[in-house]
């Protein structure tokens, strides 16, 4: 059976991939650089704050996009299981254990919680799915409120100890009232964990059955993925992750309460993860950066506005840049690619396309 | 005996409320297969026009309540002839954010305009007390009931036997057949919005009179209100009034029984129990897998 | 004796009231090519759904490989050696090639967390490529590995979509219409690759249409009709058995021919329409024409357009060429709703009626927007011709019937008072009494004056009631002329069954 020389659009070309991957390398490492003088340059206390918000954010989104980029699966009840992740450090640490424990413990109950949700909840399919996922981020913070016995409810735990860790024998502790830089390149370390590992997972076999999902899910039942257990793995996974974010914001603001997960905060992640691009590496580092930037502005002019703002964005988003902003510059480079191959072909004298 | 009936009468009460804002959720997504959680918000400013209406404009309850509804209707109108209906092309995820964007947009609005206060709305017969089977009702609670009532029939009615009732009932049931017959989508889905404006505008109204309120219960509401509509069956009329009182009553049991607190909770582990044992709802149609 | 890769036993299926499969029971073996075949509506892709775990069966047992598999998940059976492709095409459209095979490849990769975090072994990803590579030169997909799936050509696509089924693999490969839309040429070409398929060790089950193509490529047939085994056997034993052949091409000559006298005046014209489906051309270039007071039919085998052509009529699909007339006004453009108003009634394949309401509440919306007078007049009229509609008026319309379903759904086709009645396979599923009751009815409602096109894989029940008939094949009118020259003709037979 004989082809057609030329036709469909190719994802990728070899000869360009090189060039591209030498490119990224360098952004990367660029960026790296950046995020590690960041804190040097932006000297401020209130500029620092949002250093360390930012990096904590970085785990969330790349969490959240394991779910929404590399499943499809549009969880928007996120934030809660930083909550549970974040209470459960803190009341594990206060009671007097290590740091380390608080860290396990979050990743434990934070996991356990997305288990307990994403076993009903992937039941449904689409946007009821979506639908469940805010309901229950909901239900979550009302239990934060009312189980007031364990969580003081309403009023919230104050007095979070501080990270202790042990560095070649001396005990440091992270003091994040007067000194947020240590802090900071702590909680950047777990960010660039948490990016490595959602590149990892999507270049995994179970990320390509995730990938599959997200495609169709009748096929990739049909050539044996287990849709459902795969769906539930990658909900509690998504979870525990976000449960280590909830710890280290616990032991960095040293005050949580369960206004600090609402769903209003899961939809700024949403936010986060679609603007920044879902399902590309950088989509969860672009994200946060730019909303955090965006909404300090904003709440400047009065809190009330900033939801409006938000409001809006999500619309504006979600019908308007559907991939984002690493998604829209991906998109470019490939038909900067396309147009490139073609005046190739066309001037060494080759078969256009018919 | 006689706690039995007070507990149905709080029960009834609450159920009230509930279905009228569980109706309009059902009806809406049952022809668009919308979650429009932007009628939290509409029932939230239903509350907020009564009191406007009572306070500043010295006007009666009897009117703000009409006035409610009109103003809920074409609120509920506008989202969709604004949002919805341009999104419609895209998928259900998609209309279901932009549902929530809206919700944010309009309690911040809210919030923004009338502030962040508790207020409350000065009802009709507060003071009179009624007694029921032994159970004691006030005035004000008996007229919810019988607005509720009215209210529910009423669409009832309407969808049973007006032309425009039966052609949404159509449409829910068999998009494709209705269209091939001549019936005009754009008009029963305007009619199903206005329909649930007035019904969440309704609701908010009445329920001004009896819970202090801010902008932040419209996503409180509406998220319960969605509960009892997965509970009862997504787009089943019958589904949401029979939810509506299942829920009212088991959640009176817990605040009885149990604790007050976790009552608040019923509705959600009801829906949960639903998606786990019987996905589609109590009345709900089964949905196929290909 | 050699091996019995897939046993079904007495399976069934009912939807409602309506059994889909009755009791259907048969065998592959291994290293067999069996054909599924059978008119529209025969039950073939529920068989398929439920042997594949999509449905479950109301009765009856699947075998694989010996173990019973009776409603087990599609990914449990494909880990036991049996996958499938679908009717309507699946890929993972935003994919490469490549990119999809790999995800296709889930069984045969070895995974873990420790594999997911840290990578697989350089051994195990040379071989993970090289299996890949062997899928693609089996199906000569090399060249566009590195293509979008989405943007590959119709043809291209479907034979992807084997290519991810053989990434996982099978023992029993089952392929849901492999040969839709395509030519003969393409036809042929599939053919081939699902014989190089076979011979590297793998058994097949195929459902499709093109006759021509599995009575000369599978090794044995087994034919439904109505959701029964009607026969079972060589190809060449089994499409001239006389109850196959009327199975396809319909029973119902017993119905006499039209009395009226159609006039000159044309009600409905299409001039060369063409609609696109994605990359599928549905419909390229064909024309009809209905005249005030006639029965035009348009036959065909199922795929060629047939339903396309009633829904670009009806404005519910783009049109991508040509035009349609409509009681000499042009409609492209005009909105179902309008059209209606316009005097056209449609009732669609499949019936589409409201299954919660009652029969009257069915009937009263076929005549939206009309008095309550000319509601009640032409209702009594409904009742007069479907006497059975006037008993059960008060019953739900889902607990009807199939024939009653049918009835119901031409009665409130015409309670608009319509000029024009486009009908899609109103047979469908319906015993041969009951088709023949529909043949009569619409004879007689053209008395009444009703112009009617008629839409119908039941090619004999059509010619016979119509006045002239076009024979839809691949989207092109491939033949045209009087009903009663074309109830002759060898050609209308060799669309049908190839033969």
């Amino acid at each position: 059976m004989s082809r057609p020389a030329s036709g469909p659009a190719p994802a990728a070309t070899p000869g360009a991939g090189r060039g591209r991957t030498i490119l990224y390398w360098v952004l990367g490492l660029a960026s790296l650089a950046f995020a590690l003088v960041a804190p040097h340059i932006f000297t401020g206390i209130a500029d620092r704050h949002l250093l360390v918000l930012i990096a904590i954010n970085i785990i969330l989104v790349a969490s959240l996009d394991l779910l929404i980029g590399g499943a499809g699966l549009i969880s928007l009840g996120h934030a809660a299981f930083m909550g549970v992740g974040a209470y459960a450090s803190a009341l594990i640490v206060k009671s007097g254990q290590p740091f380390i424990v608080g860290l396990l413990a979050a990743v434990l109950f934070a996991g356990l919680a997305g288990l307990i949700v994403g076993i009903p909840a992937l039941r449904l399919k689409g946007h009821y799915f979506s639908v469940i996922t805010f309901i229950v981020g909901i239900i979550i913070t009302i239990l934060m409120t009312n189980l007031d016995d364990l969580t003081r409810g309403p009023m919230g735990l104050t007095g979070i100890p501080f990270v202790k860790i042990n560095l070649f024998g001396v005990d440091h502790t992270f003091r994040t009232i007067i000194n947020k830089v240590g802090y900071y390149y702590f909680v950047l370390g777990f960010a660039l964990v948490a990016l490595w590992l959602r590149w990892r997972i999507g270049r995994s076999r179970f990320g390509r059955a995730l990938t599959a999902i997200k495609g169709d899910e009748n096929l990739a039942e049909s050539v044996g993925i287990a849709t459902y257990r795969v769906k539930v793995t990658a909900f509690t996974l998504a979870a525990a992750m976000a449960g280590v974010a909830g710890s280290l914001y616990a032991h960095y603001a040293a005050f949580i309460s369960p206004d600090s997960f609402t769903f209003v905060h899961s939809f700024d992640l949403f936010v986060m993860n679609l603007l920044g691009g879902a399902g590309t590496f950088a989509g969860p580092i672009i994200g946060p950066i730019f909303l955090t930037v965006i909404s300090t502005g904003v709440k400047a002019l009065s809190p009330a506005l900033a939801q409006i703002v938000y409001g809006l964005l999500l619309i504006v988003v979600i019908v308007a840049l559907p991939t984002g902003i690493a998604g829209g510059i991906k998109r470019l480079s490939a038909t900067l690619d396309r147009r490139k191959q073609r005046g190739a072909t066309v001037a060494s004298g080759g078969q256009a396309d018919e | 005996m006689e706690l039995a009936a007070q507990l149905a009468l709080n029960a009834l009460h609450a159920s009230s409320l509930y279905a009228l804002v569980a109706l309009g959720l059902t009806l809406v997504m049952g022809v668009m297969d919308i979650a429009d959680f932007a009628q939290g918000a509409i029932y939230m400013l239903g509350a907020y026009t009564a009191f406007f209406a009572t306070r500043e404009f010295g006007l009666s309850f009897f009117i703000a309540l009409p006035l409610a509804m009109l103003i809920g209707s074409l609120i509920a109108a506008g989202n969709y002839l604004i949002v919805y209906r341009p999104l419609r092309r895209f998928s259900g995820a998609t209309t279901f954010i932009a549902a929530l964007g809206l919700l944010l947009i309009l309690q911040n609005l809210a919030l923004h305009f009338f502030g962040a206060d508790f207020r409350i709305v000065r009802a009709p017969f507060v003071s009179a007390r009624v007694n029921i089977l032994g159970a004691t009702w006030t005035g004000y609670q008996v007229l919810i009931a019988i607005c509720a009532v009215l209210l529910v029939v009423g669409t009832w009615a309407f969808l049973k036997f007006t032309p425009i009732g039966t052609s949404l009932r159509a449409v829910a049931q068999n998009r494709r057949g209705a269209l091939v017959i001549g019936l005009d989508p754009f008009r029963v889905e305007v009619v199903a919005f206005v329909l649930a404006g007035a019904l969440a505008g309704a609701a908010g109204t009445l329920a001004s009179g009896v819970n202090a309120f801010d902008p932040s219960i419209a996503a409180i509401v509406v998220i319960k209100a969605f509960a009892i509509v997965i509970f009862g069956g997504m787009g089943s009329v019958p589904g949401a009034i029979i939810g509506a009182l299942i829920v009212g009553l088991a959640e009176n049991l817990m605040a009885g029984f149990v604790s007050t607190q976790y009552a608040e909770l019923t509705a959600f582990v009801l829906m949960v129990a639903v998606l786990l044992v019987r996905p589609r709802g109590l009345m709900g149609t089964p949905e196929a897998k290909l | 004796m050699s091996n019995e890769v897939l046993r079904v036993e007495s399976l069934t299926r009912h939807f409602g009231g309506f059994s889909a499969v009755s009791d259907l029971g048969f065998g592959v073996n291994e290293g067999e090519i069996v054909g599924l075949v059978g008119p529209n509506g025969a039950g073939k892709t529920t068989t398929f759904n439920m042997v594949t775990g999509f449905i479950k069966p109301s009765h009856g047992r699947v075998f694989l490989f010996g173990e019973e598999v009776t409603g087990m998940a599609p990914h449990a059976l494909a880990r036991r050696g049996m996958v499938r492709t679908f009717q309507h095409t699946r890929v993972f459209a935003e994919l490469s090639v490549r990119d999809n095979l790999a995800s296709a490849s889930h069984l045969v990769e070895r995974g873990g967390p420790l594999r997911t975090v840290f990578g697989s072994s350089a051994a195990e990803n040379r071989a993970f490529e090289q299996r890949i590579d062997e899928v693609l030169e089996l199906v000569d997909l090399t060249a566009l590995q590195h293509s979008t799936a989405g943007s590959l050509s119709y043809g291209d696509q479907r034979i992807l979509e084997i290519a991810l089924a053989l990434a996982a693999q099978p023992k029993l490969l089952l392929l849901d219409e492999p040969f839709a839309g395509m030519n003969d040429t393409e036809s042929e070409a599939t053919m081939k690759l699902i014989h190089r398929i076979r011979e590297g060790g793998v058994t097949i089950l195929v459902i499709d249409h093109h006759m021509q193509t599995m009575a000369r490529g599978c090794d044995r047939l087994v034919v439904m009709d109505h959701g029964l085994k009607l026969a079972e056997g060589l190809p060449a034993d089994v499409v001239n058995q006389p109850d196959v052949v009327s199975a396809y091409l319909g029973a119902g000559d017993e119905v006499s021919s039209p009395v009226t006298v159609p006039s000159a005046d044309v009600v409905l014209s299409v001039n060369d329409l063409s609609v696109q489906y994605g990359r599928t051309k549905a419909l390229r270039g064909a024309s009809l024409t209905l005249k005030q007071g006639e029965i035009v039919a348009l036959v065909g085998a199922n795929g060629a357009g047939k339903t396309t052509m009633l829904r670009a009529i009806s404005g519910l699909v783009p049109v991508a060429g040509g035009n349609i007339e409509l009681l000499g006004r042009t409609v492209s453009g005009v909105d179902p709703v309008a059209r209606v108003r316009l005097g056209l009634a449609h009732c669609p394949e499949g019936r589409e009626i409201f299954p919660r309401m009652t029969v009257l509440e069915n009937l009263n919306l076929g005549a939206i927007g009309r008095s309550s007078s000319e509601i009640d007049a032409e209702l009594q009229h409904v009742y007069e011709v479907f006497p059975r509609l006037s008993e059960r008026s008060q019953q739900l319309a889902g607990s009807l019937s199939g024939g009653e379903q049918q009835m119901l759904a031409i009665g409130r086709a015409i309670m608009s008072k319509p000029k024009v009645l486009i009908l899609d396979e109103p047979t469908l599923g319906l015993s041969p009494l009951l088709a023949r009751e529909v043949g009569e009815t619409l004879m007689r409602l053209n008395q009444e004056g009703l112009s009617v096109l008629l839409v119908e894989q039941n090619a004999v029940l059509a010619l016979a009631i119509a006045h002239r008939a076009y024979v839809l094949e691949n989207g092109v009118m491939a033949l045209s002329g009087p009903a009663a020259e074309l109830r002759n003709d060898e050609a209308v037979k060799r669309v049908y069954l190839g033969a």
